[in-house]
């Protein structure tokens, strides 16, 4: 199943070989592009030109990286996703998808199809009554030929586990189901990137496990995931953690570098993992364990 | 919390001929359904109406209760139209008059023809949305008023923002029940006082509806741009509208029932005057 | 004031599974009950009976002896049990923060001077200033500012009891934490709380009581350390456990000799202070490279961590790759 999202080996069927016959949106620039698929260079972006959300924000995204990026509320973490998915451009810097500026016009459609972006809130995701259709409305939108569009529709639909669910109405699903067509959606798209903007935020603990658990797999598969959150359960099973405060990169490393660094996530204010704030409480009361994420680890430590 | 799980103008999944048939000539179908419901005005009329749509609920194999369930919603506009047949018209024996108010014998055969021609005409609307995806009749709509497009029409415009407003009618419905319900559990009553108390009781309902709305269509159209739209132009269509046999089928029996009705109607005012009594 | 289910079961249509079947559950004066299930257990449904919105099909809700099943019962019973649904802000309506919060304490009829009152002391209770945003209209504070005044608002009727369907939805940890704060001390006033919740680490630390929810059913009713030491029964519908208790499972299979069932951060350490004892570092280390292999390369790391706040940023910036 996993290997079915290298877009197959033939030539024709992958994401950066111009589609023959109808296609009108051709994804410029992308032949064997090698570099970061996402890099913010000095980005700056301001909502009301008076205080900014993001503030020469600088970071890249590696190929086939799982990168989790936290922060509170209005650390400027959401405006990331807008501003990778071209829905805001930015005021000063440049933020280059696959090579491309966001900044240019005539890429937005490349960009977009090529680093998808799934929002918050499942409901305003679903733009028609039937989970089929929905999943199709990317593909249509990219003109692609009557058959390819079936095609992808029926296998993102079968990459999210959600293969039996095309018929059912968008509307009496569960909310972690819809957040999985929604990702569907993008995945019609055949993206190289797909950016989340808190998915869990609106779903039970049941719901959020089975997005984290879709996310690894098409991560497993060769796409490139953004996860961003403020659940550090999830933040815990990424490659790389980025921390987000007043729209800069206060820190960035692996789960295991930027989680034990208590005093400074105590000092913004974010939730940490258990081990840690277990590893806080024993200090505390004296009794000394160095700081981990892995519980493991913490038990071999407390068993000495 | 599935508040509006009927609900006018929502979709009922099948795989019936009626599911399958063209948009379009289901929009047609319906057009014609309504030029018939307009003649239809005696209980034969009626009948041939009320036959033609029971018809089409047994092809669309959509159990009749749902039916009902959806156009349940809107059954104060059928009690209503029935007050006011039962109390202007004035004909036959009178049993009770009152200034301008009349109850009459023929008062209560013009509201019964009447309502179960605006019943009919609900349920035959009705029928359409249960058997049609919004995106279906979007592409239906919008193929219906193509040349209208060439003087101007936005016809791509009007049908998505049909299918979208029917998308959405379910999610308002579930959201304006927990409004209510919340200001309720703040002393708020919408069912006490005078008109003047009821009317400002609608604020608190209603700006917050608004407010959700609003919220609901900024997000929607950046999912939606962020998906790639930018309109109809270079759009595929997966739903290639095609004319089948069941839509020259269901478009010469509406036909025909219109014939029928014209052919009754003029039979029975060359015979029988007045009502079907 | 106490809240009594006799029997109540509730169907939200005829041809629909039932919502609620069969609950029967007394809530206290003064309790905290804590409620949870899952998505779809009929957690929602048994909160909007507490103030009569909803009517059980078959059988009696009694809050401080009044019969929810008379209509003049649910009104007086609206001014004592205040309901804050999930997301509250979505009903704020008001131009004006004060004009949102005195929509409650209006519509019990009470005079100019005492609705003023009961605005200040509202917002002044869920911390926010009242020169401050009084004035200001609540559509531009933020989300968690919103939360709290769609909170004042139902506080602002003064009730003795305030039920919470997951009021901590969708906020960030801060916010979460201000929430928390918040309930946390209108129980210490006194109040009654009922509050449906997805943390088990949540409930565990602040609920008196915890209510689980299956299928529309009671599957338990206890004291915490009780309901989360039936650990198996929980899994089977879906639920967990707060990770403090599933932390010590772990440590006492390591052979940690840890007597007492704990279900939050502060008692394990506790827990675990009082079974090991205290440590300084320079005895971790000896006990560590002691133990030798694993632990040694643990000694390296813990050498290491005092000083590791290194500027991850400048990281960023040279690996940009331009």
């Amino acid at each position: 199943m996993h290997m079915a999202l290298q877009y197959g080996d033939d030539a024709a069927a992958r994401p950066d070989a111009p589609t023959e016959g109808s296609a009108t949106v051709v994804r410029a620039g992308d032949e064997g592009f090698a570099g970061d698929p996402i890099v913010f260079d000095a980005v700056t972006y301001s909502y009301d030109n008076r205080t900014n959300a993001v503030e020469g924000l600088s970071i890249s995204i590696h190929p086939g990286e799982y990168v989790a990026i936290v922060g509170g509320n209005g650390s400027g973490k959401s405006t990331f996703g807008k501003l990778v998915n071209a829905l805001y451009v930015p005021d000063a810097g440049e933020v280059r998808v696959m090579g491309l500026s966001t900044s240019d016009e005539a890429n937005r459609f490349s960009i977009r199809s090529r680093a998808g972006l799934v929002f918050q809130n499942p409901d305003d995701q679903m733009i028609t009554s039937l989970v089929r259709d929905d999943v199709a409305f990317g593909p249509e939108n990219l003109g692609l030929p009557v058959d390819e569009v079936v095609g992808r529709r029926d296998w993102a639909l079968d990459q999210v586990g959600m293969a039996e669910m095309g018929g059912r109405e968008t509307y009496n699903l569960s909310g972690g189901q819809k957040q999985r067509v929604a990702i569907a959606g993008i995945l019609a798209m055949r993206p190289d990137v797909i950016v989340l903007d808190e998915p869990g935020a609106m779903l039970d603990p049941r719901g959020r496990r089975g997005i984290l658990r879709v996310t690894h797999e098409l991560n497993d598969a060769g796409v490139t995931i953004v996860l961003i959150t403020h659940f550090m359960d999830e933040a815990l099973t990424a490659d790389r953690v980025v921390v987000i405060d007043k729209g800069r990169v206060a820190m960035d490393g692996t789960p295991a570098e930027v989680f034990t660094q208590h005093e400074r996530l105590a000092a913004m204010r974010l939730e940490e993992p258990f081990a840690v704030r277990l590893t806080a409480a024993l200090r505390e009361r004296g009794l000394y364990v160095p700081y981990t994420i892995d519980e493991e680890e913490l038990v071999a430590s407390l068993c000495l | 919390m599935r508040l509006g799980a009927t609900v006018f103008g929502r979709y009922y999944a099948g795989d019936s001929v009626v599911h399958r048939m063209d948009p379009r000539a289901k929009l047609l179908i319906v057009l014609v359904y309504m030029v018939a419901a307009v003649l239809a005005v005696d209980l034969w009329g009626v009948a041939v109406l009320a036959a033609f749509t029971l018809a089409c609920v047994l092809l669309s194999r959509i159990p009749l209760r749902e039916v009902f369930d959806s156009v349940k919603p809107l059954l104060f506009i059928l009690v209503f139209t029935a007050l006011l047949n039962v109390l202007t018209v004035s004909e036959g024996t009178v049993y009770w008059h009152w200034a301008m108010l009349t109850i009459s014998s023929g008062g209560f055969w013009h509201a019964l023809v009447f309502t179960l021609r605006v019943g009919l005409m609900l349920f035959g609307a009705s029928l359409l949305t249960l058997t049609t995806t919004t995106i279906d009749l979007a592409d239906g709509i919008e193929a219906l008023l193509k040349p209208f497009a060439r003087v101007g029409l936005p016809a791509h415009e009007l049908a998505m923002m049909t299918s979208i407003a029917l998308r959405f009618l379910p999610t308002f419905l579930d959201e304006g029940v927990k409004i209510k319900r919340a200001q309720e559990s703040r002393g708020a009553t919408f069912d006490e006082g005078g008109p003047w108390q009821r009317l400002k009781m609608l604020v608190p309902l209603l700006s917050p509806l608004f407010a959700s709305a609003f919220r609901h269509a900024n997000e929607l159209s950046m999912a939606m741009e962020s998906r790639c739209y930018h309109g109809a132009e270079g759009r595929t269509s997966l739903r290639a509208l095609r004319f089948g046999r069941a839509d020259y089928v269901g478009f010469a029996m509406a036909i025909v029932m219109v014939v029928l009705l014209v052919v009754t109607r003029v039979m029975l005012s060359a015979g029988v005057t007045g009502h079907f009594a | 004031m106490s809240v009594v289910f006799q029997d109540v079961s509730y169907a939200y249509g005829a041809d629909q599974p039932p919502a609620l079947s069969h609950v029967s559950l007394t809530i206290p004066d003064g309790q905290f009950l804590g409620v949870i299930g899952h998505t779809g257990s009929g957690k929602s449904t048994l909160v909007q009976h507490m103030n009569g919105l909803l009517q059980p099909t078959s059988g009696r809700v009694i809050v401080d002896g009044l019969d929810l099943a008379d209509r003049r019962s649910r009104h007086e019973v609206r001014r004592h049990v205040g309901v804050a649904f999930q997301y509250p802000e979505y009903q704020l309506f008001a131009a004006t923060v004060r004009e949102d919060v005195a929509f409650g304490p209006t519509n019990l009829g009470l005079g100019a001077a005492e609705v003023d009152g009961r605005v200040r002391r509202a917002l002044e209770r869920v911390g926010l200033a009242y020169d401050e945003v009084a004035e200001r209209s609540p559509f531009h504070l933020s989300g968690g500012q919103q939360r709290r005044v769609a909170l004042a608002g139902i506080l602002a009727m003064e009730p003795r009891t305030i039920v919470l369907d997951e009021p901590m939805a969708g906020l960030d940890p801060r916010g979460c934490e201000d929430i928390l704060g918040l309930v946390h001390r209108l129980h210490e006033d006194g109040m009654t709380v009922v509050m449906v919740s997805h943390s088990m680490e949540d409930v565990a630390e602040n609920a008196d009581e915890v209510l689980v929810m299956s299928g529309g059913r009671v599957l338990m009713k206890g004291a915490p350390d009780e309901v989360f030491s039936r650990r198996e029964e929980l899994y089977r519908v879906g639920l967990d456990v707060p990770q403090a208790t599933r932390f010590q499972s772990r440590l006492r299979a390591a052979g940690l000799s840890l007597p007492q069932d704990v279900h939050t951060i502060e008692a394990l350490a506790d827990a675990i202070v009082a079974s090991v004892g205290t440590r300084t570092k320079e005895r971790y280390q000896e006990l560590a490279a002691r133990a030798g292999g694993v632990a040694g390369d643990r000694v390296a790391r813990a050498g290491e961590d005092a000083g590791a706040t290194k500027d991850a940023g400048a990281t960023t910036q040279g690996s940009d790759g331009r």
